[in-house]
């Protein structure tokens, strides 16, 4: 094993040579991870990338070529584009696959993976740095940061309820350690579900007590769900605050969820929402 | 069924295999032919491409490919059961059970450890079941339906504990288990094959050279006895090749199904169930089916790929299927 | 001294010394001795539940009694290793089911597994396929898949199985024990194979030890019957001897009668009505 890897870095030397030739000629980039993708976009850079993976739905870069599921990703897959640089979240498996890319002697750069709000300019800054665009990245973190604090943060006593439903499953509930229920504490409104981590199958009773003054949903959640009146058809929903009152968000996955550039609309969104809904 | 002659159909699969490892060799998401090797021998980024990532990967669906046909063939005869399959045991399902759990539970390891952590999980799943296999055959008299029924209680064991951990799970740990469970061979490397390798090859020259004995336990175990052989140490001994060979498979590829259940099958059809003959050629055609179903996999969706065994089931399935329409007599294999 | 016991002083022979055994609480074998020397042919018999099979598994080695102890040719047979005891003892069951497509020359093959199988050994191992196959009248089979014969030409395979397992080019003793061997034949095969044993009993040092139903069968070609009752060894002699009136009405409780056969003389049972 040690024998291979010195004959590949033995082998790669002439070979950074060439890549980083390429660099100054044309840069090739390939991004790993909905949220990097997104922020090359957001810095102006979107021309430089020649592929990206599967969780990039921005619909910007839809036209390149998929590279596969960000956590089960395949070393000649990536290589057969010759990038440069690939810029990949931390989340991105295995990580074998980007050591052999690495091994190569292409420039593999990891993006932060922590999901939180905090978090986002950290990821802007690095993506900018590896793309050298260090000055847009400063501008469109301020741009974030703007964003984010235009939001007003005072509790509210709104409770919210996030709904979270895929094709044949049962939906389930929010509670703590999710990401949902780090965006409702982040608008100011509390969480309707407490007391059990990640997700619960909505029950009856459990709806009820809960007492939701607003119903939170993705895009993608509403879409199974097919309309509004089936959110209110689903367990103990009928009797909620929210349902009498006809509150209900929804709002693109990405954005909710993801903590990514879109993230402060989609909570400066749900702030408005939580501000109607309070009693 | 017309039976073939072994002998013409061993030089058959080995010609065929060895046509395909050079095609597969020269196909891939990276335009690398052996063509293009020649032509620009001073492009050392290709070089490298096809010598670390896709010669590996070529050589590791060949080894797993054998592993895991003749790891069926040995439980077929065995447990003297056409529908016998590597994961009768359980094997797999530990090693799935211990893959899951690294995925869902958060854990911190060494860099290099981590690395390799759905590898070492996989292997020390099939290793505890294999253990644990082993320990309940030294019990019995030879007797193989104490080890069916706990094999029958750990995949279903196995199987409720990985719905547990899918369930607290989230989305993106939920998608990344259910692509290993259907396997792949993205991550070879010369590492990896070699250590699989050193396990696969011997234990399959070791069934090999079992193949006499295996004959004979098809007459029964009284009958066998009576013709001189050891049925408990035999039958023990092949339990554990078949462990070794399904583990080291399982460690390095997750869960590829398919080729250990058919691959044997379609050979016992053409060529008749002396394990003499249909040991090797088993190995050869569970390469030949893994190394087509592997180039298919990484080139249909360039450059992404697909999980490999969603392949060979949906090669193997409709074509196993038509086989038994085919097929006039009543008898299965 | 008769020529009977003269053989039974100079054969060699295989032995069991008051074996007994037992499974849980129940002795299956209480205290059985007996000797079978090769040249000779000889018949268990007993109604169901005798213990037949289990004596015949400790006679062969399959299962260790509880008591005693058995001797093949004056060695305890637990000394003998597993090839040497299959080169000189060998044994067919009643059912033999095969779960893939073994052609019937492949399992008759099976049985010279004993013997290697480079240069003279592969030749005698052919010469013996085939003169086994030619004697059971299973050449006629030899390509067919065994799993597609009727019950009865499966039993002739097996039996040209166990016969090419002893098959020597220089004739040993050795011994062949079969559990019921003419339950699924027709009478022309049940004549034939009963007709083949005894005869290769008297031309070769072979000693046939069978289990079998069916009374009268065991009284024209069996030189001796031992009589098994609920695993105990209740008489043992010539045909004549263990085939008599009372003995058979005690141990068997039918109402049956016993007259000789018309041509030779042996006692033949039949069943009053």
């Amino acid at each position: 094993m040690t024998l291979a890897r010195r004959l590949a870095a033995v082998l790669s030397a002439p070979l950074m040579v060439v890549f980083s030739m390429n660099a100054v000629a044309a840069d090739r980039i390939v991004s790993v991870g909905g949220d990097v993708t997104e922020i090359v976009y957001a810095l102006g850079a979107g021309d430089r990338l020649v592929a990206r993976d599967t969780t990039s739905t921005l619909p910007a870069a839809q036209k390149l070529p998929d590279v596969g599921y960000m956590r089960q990703l395949n070393a000649e897959g990536i290589l057969s584009l010759k990038p440069t640089m690939v810029l990949a979240t931390e989340l991105a498996e295995p990580s074998l696959v980007l050591r052999q890319i690495a091994d190569v002697g292409v420039k593999v750069v990891p993006v932060s993976g922590k999901a939180s709000l905090e978090n986002v300019p950290h990821k802007i800054q690095q993506v900018a740095s590896a793309l050298n665009l260090e000055k847009q990245g400063v501008e469109v973190a301020q741009k974030y940061e703007q964003q984010l604090a235009a939001i007003p943060h005072t509790p509210l006593k709104t409770k919210v309820l996030f709904i979270l439903s895929h094709g044949g499953m049962t939906p389930m509930a929010a509670g703590q350690d999710t990401a949902a229920d780090a965006i409702i504490k982040a608008s100011g409104a509390q969480n309707a579900m407490q007391g059990f981590s990640r997700y619960r199958p909505l029950s009856q009773e459990g709806v009820v007590a809960s007492a939701p003054d607003l119903i939170l949903l993705t895009t993608d959640g509403f879409k199974t769900l097919g309309n509004v009146n089936k959110v209110w058809e689903l367990p103990g929903m009928a009797l909620t605050p929210a349902a009498k009152n006809k509150q209900i968000l929804v709002v693109d996955d990405m954005a909710l969820l993801g903590f990514s550039l879109k993230t402060p609309e989609a909570l400066a969104a749900l702030r408005q929402a939580a501000e109607r809904a309070q009693r | 069924m017309t039976k073939v002659s072994p002998r013409i159909a061993f030089s058959v699969l080995i010609v065929l295999l060895l046509a395909l490892g050079l095609g597969s060799a020269n196909m891939g998401a990276l335009r690398l032919s052996f063509h293009t090797l020649w032509e620009t021998p001073l492009d050392d980024a290709m070089w490298q491409v096809w010598l670390n990532i896709r010669l590996p990967r070529v050589l590791l669906a060949t080894v797993v490919g054998i592993a895991l046909a003749v790891s069926g063939a040995i439980m077929q005869g065995l447990f003297r059961n056409p529908l016998a399959d590597p994961t009768l045991l359980g094997i797999s399902s530990g090693a799935s059970l211990c893959v899951a759990l690294v995925i869902v539970m958060p854990m911190t390891l060494a860099p290099t450890l981590a690395l390799y952590s759905h590898m070492l999980a996989a292997f020390g799943g099939s290793l505890i079941i294999s253990l644990l296999i082993y320990g309940l055959s030294r019990g019995g008299h030879g007797s193989l339906s104490r080890l069916l029924l706990a094999g029958i209680a750990i995949n279903a064991l196995c199987f409720a504990l990985v719905g547990v951990l899918s369930y607290i799970s989230n989305d993106q740990q939920l998608r990344q288990f259910s692509l290993w469970s259907m396997g792949s061979l993205g991550q070879a490397q010369w590492g990896t094959l070699l250590a699989a390798t050193s396990l696969i090859l011997p234990a399959s020259a070791a069934a090999l050279l079992m193949a006499r004995r295996l004959n004979l336990l098809q007459l029964g175990d009284e009958e066998a006895h009576y013709l001189g052989i050891n049925v408990a140490k035999t039958k023990r001994q092949l339990l554990l090749l078949s462990a070794v060979l399904v583990g080291a498979a399982v460690a390095v590829s997750g869960v590829i199904g398919f080729i250990g259940l058919v691959i044997p099958h379609l050979v016992r059809m053409r060529l008749g169930a002396d394990h003499r003959w249909l040991l090797p050629c088993s190995a050869l055609g569970g390469a030949c089916l893994l190394l087509t179903a592997d180039t298919l996999a990484r080139t249909l969706v360039s450059p992404a790929e697909m999980p490999v065994g969603m392949l060979t089931s949906l090669i193997g399935g409709p074509y196993f299927l038509w086989l038994i329409l085919r097929q006039k007599e009543f008898n299965v294999g | 001294m008769d020529k009977r016991s003269e053989i039974q002083l100079t054969s060699p022979a295989l032995q069991a010394h008051s074996i007994s055994y037992h499974l849980g609480q129940r002795w299956l074998i209480k205290q059985v001795s007996l000797s079978l020397q090769s040249g000779e042919m000889v018949a268990i018999i007993g109604p169901n539940g005798a213990g037949k099979s289990t004596l015949m598994r400790l006679l062969t080695g399959f299962l260790p009694p509880s008591e005693g102890h058995c001797e093949l040719q004056q060695r305890p047979l637990d000394e003998w290793s597993p090839r040497q005891l299959a080169r000189t003892r060998a044994v067919m069951r009643q059912h033999s089911d095969l779960a893939f497509a073994f052609s019937v020359r492949e399992v008759v093959a099976m049985g010279r597994s004993p013997y290697p199988n480079q240069g003279r050994g592969g030749e005698h191992n052919l010469r013996a396929v085939e003169h086994v196959m030619a004697q059971t009248g299973c050449d006629i089979l030899a390509d067919r898949d065994y799993r597609a014969l009727s019950g009865g030409e499966q039993q002739r395979v097996q039996l040209a199985r166990v016969l090419a397992q002893l098959w020597q080019p220089e004739p040993q003793p050795r011994w062949l024990f079969l559990d019921e061997p003419t339950s699924a034949l027709d009478l022309y095969h049940q004549q034939q194979t009963l007709r083949l044993l005894k005869s290769l009993t008297r031309s070769e040092p072979l000693g046939v030890c069978c289990i079998l139903h069916d009374l009268n069968l065991a009284a024209l070609y069996a030189d001796r019957i031992l009589l098994l009752h609920q695993g105990q060894l209740v008489a043992q002699g010539t045909p004549q001897e263990v085939l008599s009136d009372d003995t058979l009405t005690r141990w068997y409780h039918a109402d049956l009668g016993v007259m000789p056969h018309p041509e030779c003389g042996e006692p033949q049972v039949y069943l009053r009505r």
